[in-house]
């Protein structure tokens, strides 16, 4: 990359050959003003006020676009620019309403800022000025289109980032405006209420509702969080007044979502103030809920927990802990059950997982994502099987329409189109049920035309022989004739994906989603090991999974077999470790897992359960279910929650806890990435956040347990992690960090496996496409198909927000 | 021979899949890859039917 | 055998007068003498005088009959076809000529006209293309095959052909910026989208030529490494996308477009694309967008076409004259004889479309180098009516007017671009001292403000604002500083607008305030206008000495705003008088006056 020399406002500066003068001027400190620039998409060049004189040049430049030229001179104050510039802004004030003083805009506009600065306060054309209606068809945002300045960021956004195009410029002219086909109101739209025009507009043209009347910009204050809903974990502003949320937008630019959010994250937080919220503990009497001071719920609880525990023994007692609280929730959840000598503690949806996780575990001795979500902007080729990212993950949709712009090919397998079918270089609309049968056959052809990374599967893989002649089998011809896919297709799309020099696959954890359960993650890690895309950049497998800490429930131990860092309970030496630390001992004995409650047999060993944050009769069946039936028939049931759900509804007492803006703590997204979130607001009435309540539990319970803060638990659970051991809220105060993270020096891990597999070498494990067709799990006919977050958990937090009416129903409703 | 683009003649092999480099000149000067006093009477033919005057071809 | 060849003219102009209708009574004519099938009939394209059509030229007797009518043809087939004898009275009459002229060369019209790009229109049928090739079509195409692509590009480059569409660069460079971008895959593209309001010199290349389009875009691609080529040409023009439809198809048919092109292993296809009305889409990076499917906006420079266009790959777009102009100079010793014809900065001929107060309205093709001046008078024959010859427009909307000082300006790129104006697509609006050069700004402007495609702020909002107070001033309310506004606004659109459009769209308005700042003036502050066009503006009043009475104005004012007895002198009335012109287009004693409001003094003169 070849550089060059050029002068801007009498200073040098050295820049690689095709920056822009405005580029080059940033490097240099001088500020250019623009509305239209934006770093996600290509120089538009459409506002004008970011023209530079250019010694020599016929007309002014305008920065944003025009290449630095060795040898120019640069002039970005000059007489004839500040003309120009203020030509520009007087031209949009005559055509803009000035109605600064109740505008949500005014403070943070750059429309009003670049007007002080350059001294423009009117204009005197006194001409037409637009009147165009508001566009105020929908529940999330306000368009008033005569603040518009047509920049086109917005347009850029939603085509080319997000994908929804639901926008783009329409008329010409002094009429030319910016909305959807056909002038239709935005809710008939394809408008996915991302919120990534109203987080991008420069001036206040778009308003989200919940904004409106609630505080001027610097009213606000911004406490840095994570989002709630789904496993990317996006990183987001929370807006605080008064102790009051009154808004979100994406927390400047991030190695997670950057600047951008999508629907939930953007609107659905307003559950928070939701009056269904728990403000009180509360103890069942004579089949009514009274409310009672904490003293009193947490003596009951654990009076009836003792007496539960010396009537039957510890293993009477279960925990079912859930994947949508804070690691330090977790965390303390594990040692609670275990301190009272059981291991009876699991997360329930982590079943729907558990083939996608055993599958990965098989084949390459860990299971997470290998690689990060911001590397797939990188890749050479996409793979994306029996998933719909636009739905279920919007972040990781941005970012493969960001491969595809820059030159990655696209293949979408999938029974029904979806959002990104219109994108892909390769269609494959394959058979319900066909997937493993389909990516058995796209190994063989890879196999038979020789295309595989041999050097890979010589030195970092095993079983490749057996692999390969079990494969042999799904001829194209054949497997044609299983998928519905063409065999020409199926040729074309498996050199696709081999050719590349870095190709990612992407599913999803939540595999009965596909239908074909833990035998086609296995057939994908087959397909990535055979074409040496694991261990390095931009590469890999992925699955994300459905909640926020779905990975970090797992992490923290909550599991019926495993401790923090998946450590074996079986391990002396693992347990002992726990012990000391923990002053209490650790049973060896495998405890129940969640799935194992609809053993009649197994579970009615159970008489006592703590719920937390779960609601298993809504998921599974309602209240006349047979899990409502044993829930209700428990001796003692404890809900800890932040709603009254249906299954807090059966329990005898119920603790209310904070929502995820009301504490401090971390969630590990699908990436191993450990974030923290900030409390931002109280609790409502006397919430407490979760971790407390569980250690003041136990405190009643007479474990001497000693937290000052959740820093204290965290920082605990890191000395006994090896794979956390690294991370510390000091550390994470700056930036987040992906485990193993071994050590307090150690950066974190973007991408697994680059020099050896979790296991050592990665295992081919040949699947058979009949075999594989069922379900990975006993529990696969219970649980319905989410496509999304919001969906699982019974939806208790979504149904509660205005993005309720928003949200799919979930398969099987 | 209606248009130049029949054959005047079996000796002609211009066609799309198989054309001949001298085609274009043929038209009117030809037949180039034989001499044939009928081959050459039949372009005359067709020029003369919509030719406006003496000067109205370009060789 | 046909005894003779009747060219009929079916382009725009002579179609607009009529000469369908003719062609049909000759038709009919000749089937009742029943001697159809004698006579050769061909609806043809234009012989560019459209002021005398409908026309039609018989061959070989070299006969050019002019301003027909369908009864005009029962004598025509009785005298000439079956008697041999020229019909006088139809022959071309005028003021430029003795006695009524025969053929081409005794009209004075075509005396300095020099037909290149021209030079099958209205000589062959359209549809064919044996009559193509007959008149040396794909010669020099088949010499390009023979020729290494680097030198076609030398070979244009010396030739000094610039671009027709306006901008005026070289073509030769053009093409060897494209061939030296690395990169398989190529396109030509033609710019058939011919927007300039009053602009049919491409129509009728298309129309009349269409094949000339077909073979300048086959040496393009030839000479750039390109195997496919888009004529991107505009929704308003059926009869042209037909012919070309008709052309690809006849080409394909005789292996001029495909694989394995007369067997040099060159592949060509041609695709057309339609516009959508929108002048904005004649802009290169505009018109790129359309053919991809996208929303016609520009997009910036750098990159250039020539590296990143169609698709993203290098591309050549080229004006439908300029590429007509290729076989011409690609043919064996075309380069040099192109370079003989025109100026040393501009080579060639240029083809104007003559159009306003002018005597002779039509196409014409001449050298560069031709003044204003012969241009308005010996090929144009002067100002209709006699009248004074003010100014002429030159490039349409982007273009600017040139005053009666500067008449003896050479018609050469830049020269005019020296004088405020540009080139253009080739139309010229003839003025006299009846048009307003406020309006004919104002005309304009609010063309391109329509037209702009609303991208940039500069285009989109400031041709707003400039249009707003070009009509204040013609509705007479003007202020002093508008002028200063109006200076200072075009300027800054002028600097900061992203494309052609937005950059030269001041242009009507500057040059104008430029020449004739004191009609701008007289329209501010004396709320006066001189040429009785801006109607809040003046009035008309009749010089009561020279009237002589004849009740002609009375007679033809439609809100009876006219008093007056015969042999009296009249008066008009000036509450009920709409200032429709009416009345002065009747007056044969030129006794009306164009007057300010509320004055008596003549300043008609």
């Amino acid at each position: 990359m070849s550089v060059i020399n050029l002068t801007i406002d009498g200073k040098e500066v050295e820049v690689a050959q095709g920056t822009t003068i405005f580029e080059a001027a940033r490097q240099l400190g001088i500020d250019i003003p623009t509305f239209c620039y934006d770093p996600e998409l290509a120089p538009n060049g459409a506002c004008r006020i970011c023209v530079v004189e250019v010694e020599n040049a016929r007309t002014l430049a305008a920065s944003c676009v025009a290449p630095a030229g060795s040898g120019m001179v640069v002039h970005t104050q000059s007489e004839r620019v500040i003309k120009a510039r203020r030509a520009v802004l007087t031209l949009l004030v005559a055509n803009h309403p000035l109605d600064c003083i109740t505008c949500e805009k005014t403070g943070e506009c750059k429309l009003q800022d670049y007007c002080y600065q350059y001294g423009v306060s009117d204009s005197d054309f006194g001409g037409e000025v637009k009147e165009l209606p508001d566009d105020d068809s929908n529940d999330f945002f306000v368009r008033d289109m005569n603040k518009c300045i047509l920049c086109g960021i917005c347009v850029g956004k939603c085509q080319d980032v997000i994908g929804a195009g639901a926008i783009d410029f329409t008329r010409r002219g002094f009429v030319a405006n910016v909305g959807p086909a056909f002038e239709d109101a935005i809710e008939d739209s394809t408008c996915v209420f991302c919120g990534l025009c109203i987080d991008s507009c420069p001036v206040g043209a778009l308003t989200p509702r919940y904004s409106l009347g609630k505080g001027r910009p610097w009213e606000v204050e911004k406490k840095k969080a994570v989002c709630p809903y789904c496993s990317i974990g996006c990183n987001i502003n929370l807006h605080v007044k008064n102790n009051e949320v009154i808004g979100v937008s994406p927390f400047e630019t991030n190695l997670v979502n950057r600047d951008q959010l999508c629907f939930k994250g953007k609107f659905g937080w307003d559950y928070l103030k939701s009056e269904d919220r728990l403000t009180k503990p509360l103890i069942k009497s004579n089949g009514v809920f009274i409310e009672v001071s904490w003293e009193e719920a947490l003596g009951y609880a654990a009076d009836n927990i003792n007496a539960v525990k010396d009537c039957y023994g510890s293993d009477a007692i279960m925990g079912l802990c859930s994947p949508k609280v804070t690691n330090e929730e977790s965390y303390l959840f594990q040692k609670l059950m275990r301190s009272l000598g059981t291991n009876n503690v699991d997360s329930f949806t982590r079943h729907c997982h558990a083939p996608a996780v055993d599958g990965m575990m098989k084949a390459f001795g860990s299971a997470a994502i290998t690689n990060s979500i911001e590397e797939i902007s990188k890749t050479g080729a996409v793979l994306v099987i029996t998933a719909d990212p636009a739905e279920s993950h919007p972040i990781i949709s941005y970012r493969i329409r960001e491969a595809v712009r820059k030159g990655a090919q696209l293949i979408v397998a999938n029974p029904e189109p979806i959002g990104l079918t219109d994108l892909a270089h390769y269609y494959l609309p394959l058979n319900e049920g066909s997937a493993v049968a389909l990516i058995n056959a796209m190994a063989n052809i890879i196999i038979e035309e020789d295309l595989q990374d041999q050097a890979f599967i010589d030195k970092r893989t095993e079983g490749f022989a057996v692999f390969k002649s079990a494969v042999a089998k799904y001829k194209a011809e054949h497997a044609a004739k299983v998928t519905g896919i063409e065999e020409k297709e199926l040729r074309s799309a498996a050199r696709a994906y081999a050719a590349a020099e870095k190709a990612v696959i992407i599913s999803t954890a939540d595999t009965h989603y596909s239908e074909t359960g833990g035998g086609l993650v296995l057939a994908l890690a087959n397909l990535a090991l055979l074409t040496g895309n694991l261990g390095k950049e931009s590469s890999g497998l992925y699955l994300p999974y459905g909640e926020n800490n779905l990975q970090g429930v797992s992490d923290m131990g909550a599991l019926p077999s495993v401790l923090s860092g998946y450590q074996h309970l079986k391990e002396k030496a693992v347990r002992d470790k726990f012990s000391r630390s923990w002053k209490t001992e650790i049973s060896e004995r495998r405890g129940l897992s969640a799935a194992e409650i609809f053993d009649q047999e197994k579970f009615s060993q159970i008489k006592a359960m703590y719920v937390l944050d779960e609601n298993p009769v809504s998921c599974l069946g309602g209240k006349d279910s047979e899990i409502a039936y044993f829930l209700g028939n428990l001796d003692f049931l404890i809900v800890q929650d932040i709603f009254m759900t249906e299954t807090a509804a059966l329990a005898d007492v119920i603790l209310p806890a904070a929502a995820f803006a009301e504490q401090q703590g971390t969630y590990t997204n699908t990436e191993r990435r450990v974030q923290l979130t900030q409390q931002a607001v109280n609790p409502p009435g006397e919430a407490f956040p979760g971790w407390a309540v569980i250690a003041e539990l136990a405190g009643w319970l007479g474990f001497e347990w000693f937290y000052e803060c959740p820093g204290d638990v965290f920082e605990e659970m890191a000395l006994l992690t090896p794979q956390y051991a690294g991370i510390s809220y000091e550390r994470l105060a700056v930036e987040s960090i992906q485990w193993p993270c071994p050590a307090k020096e150690h950066p974190g891990t973007a991408v697994l496996y680059e020099g050896r597999f979790s296991r050592g070498l990665g295992l081919f494990t040949s699947v058979d496409h009949e075999k594989a067709a069922e379900p990975g799990s006993e529990t696969a006919s219970i649980f319905k198909v989410y496509d999304h977050a919001c969906q699982c958990q019974s939806a208790s937090m979504s149904k509660r927000s205005v993005i309720a009416n928003f949200i799919k129903p979930a398969r099987g409703d | 021979m209606d248009k130049f683009i029949d054959r005047c003649c079996e000796k002609c092999s211009h066609a799309k899949d198989n054309p001949c480099k001298d085609f274009i000149s043929c038209c009117v000067e030809g037949p180039i890859c034989h001499k044939n006093e009928i081959c050459t009477g039949k372009r005359k033919a067709i020029i003369e039917k919509v030719a406006l005057n003496e000067q109205f071809t370009i060789c | 055998m046909h005894e003779k060849h009747l060219m009929i003219c079916g382009a725009t102009g002579c179609l607009s007068s009529g000469s369908h209708l003719v062609e049909q009574a000759l038709v009919e004519e000749l089937e009742k003498k029943g001697i159809r099938d004698k006579y050769r009939l061909v609806m043809g394209g234009c012989p560019g005088f459209c002021e005398v059509g409908p026309i039609i030229v018989i061959y070989p007797d070299e006969v050019f009959y002019c301003r027909l009518k369908p009864k005009d043809m029962a004598e025509l087939v009785e005298k000439h076809l079956v008697d041999g004898e020229i019909v006088e009275r139809l022959l071309y009459k005028g003021p430029d000529v003795d006695m009524p002229a025969r053929f081409y060369d005794t009209i004075p019209f075509y005396a300095k006209q020099k037909f290149n790009v021209l030079r099958n229109s209205g000589i062959i049928d359209p549809e064919s293309i044996d009559e193509y090739i007959m008149r040396g079509g794909y010669r020099a195409f088949t010499r390009a095959l023979e020729l290494e692509p680097a030198a076609i590009c030398e070979e244009v480059k010396q030739a000094g052909l610039r671009g027709r569409g306006g901008a005026g660069f070289s073509t030769g460079l053009k093409w060897e910026f494209t061939n030296k971008a690395p990169g398989d895959k190529k396109y030509v593209v033609c710019n058939a989208d011919e927007g300039d309001p009053g602009a049919f010199m491409d129509r009728s290349i298309l129309e009349g030529d269409p094949h000339a389009i077909l073979e300048g875009m086959l040496i393009c691609g030839r000479a750039i490494g390109a195997n496919e080529g888009y004529i991107y040409c505009r929704a308003e023009y059926p009869l042209a996308i037909k012919r070309l439809k008709l052309a690809i198809e006849n080409a394909e048919a005789y292996g001029l477009l495909g694989e394995n092109i007369l067997g040099y292993g060159f592949n060509f296809k041609i695709n057309i694309k339609e516009g959508a009305g929108a002048f904005v889409c004649g802009e290169e990076t505009a018109l790129l967008a359309s053919i991809e499917g996208k929303r016609g906006m520009p997009r910036p420079r750098p990159p250039f076409p020539a590296q990143s266009g169609l698709f993203g790959k290098p591309t050549t777009i080229n004006n439908v004259e300029t590429l007509a102009n290729i076989p011409l100079i690609v043919k064996e010793g075309g380069a040099a004889d192109f370079a003989r014809v025109g100026t040393e900065g501009s080579k060639g001929t240029k083809v104007f479309a003559l159009a306003g107060k002018i005597r002779n309205t039509g196409l014409c093709e001449v050298p560069m180098g031709i003044t204003i001046k012969e241009i308005i008078y010996d090929v144009g024959g002067g100002i209709k009516g006699g009248r004074e010859f003010k100014a002429v427009q030159a490039g349409g909307p982007s273009g600017g007017c040139i005053p009666g000082e500067l008449i003896d300006l050479p018609i050469d790129y830049d020269s005019l671009n020296q004088a405020g104006a540009i080139m253009g697509s080739g139309g010229l609006v003839v003025m006299d001292e009846r048009t307003c050069m406020v309006d004919l700004a104002r005309y304009f402007l609010s063309f391109t403000q329509k037209e702009s495609c609303g991208k940039c702020t500069p285009c989109r909002e400031g041709t707003k604002r400039m249009l707003e107070i070009l009509n204040r001033i013609s509705e007479g309310l003007g202020i002093a500083k508008d002028l200063d506004t109006l200076d200072s606004l075009a300027e800054s659109i002028k600097d900061s607008s992203l494309c052609g459009l937005g950059q030269t769209c001041p242009n009507p308005v500057l040059s104008t305030i430029r020449y004739f700042r004191k009609e701008y003036e007289e329209h501010i502050d004396e709320k006066f206008c001189r040429a009785g066009v801006c109607k809040e503006l003046f009035n008309y009043r009749i010089d009561e000495e020279n009237c002589t009475g004849c009740t002609a104005c009375v007679k033809a004012c439609p809100t009876d705003a006219i008093r007056g007895e015969k042999k009296e002198p009249h008066e008009i009335i000036q509450e009920l008088c709409t200032r429709c012109g009416s009345c002065l287009e009747k007056c044969r004693q030129e006794c009306i006056m164009i007057t300010p409001v509320g004055s008596e003094a003549d300043v008609s003169n």
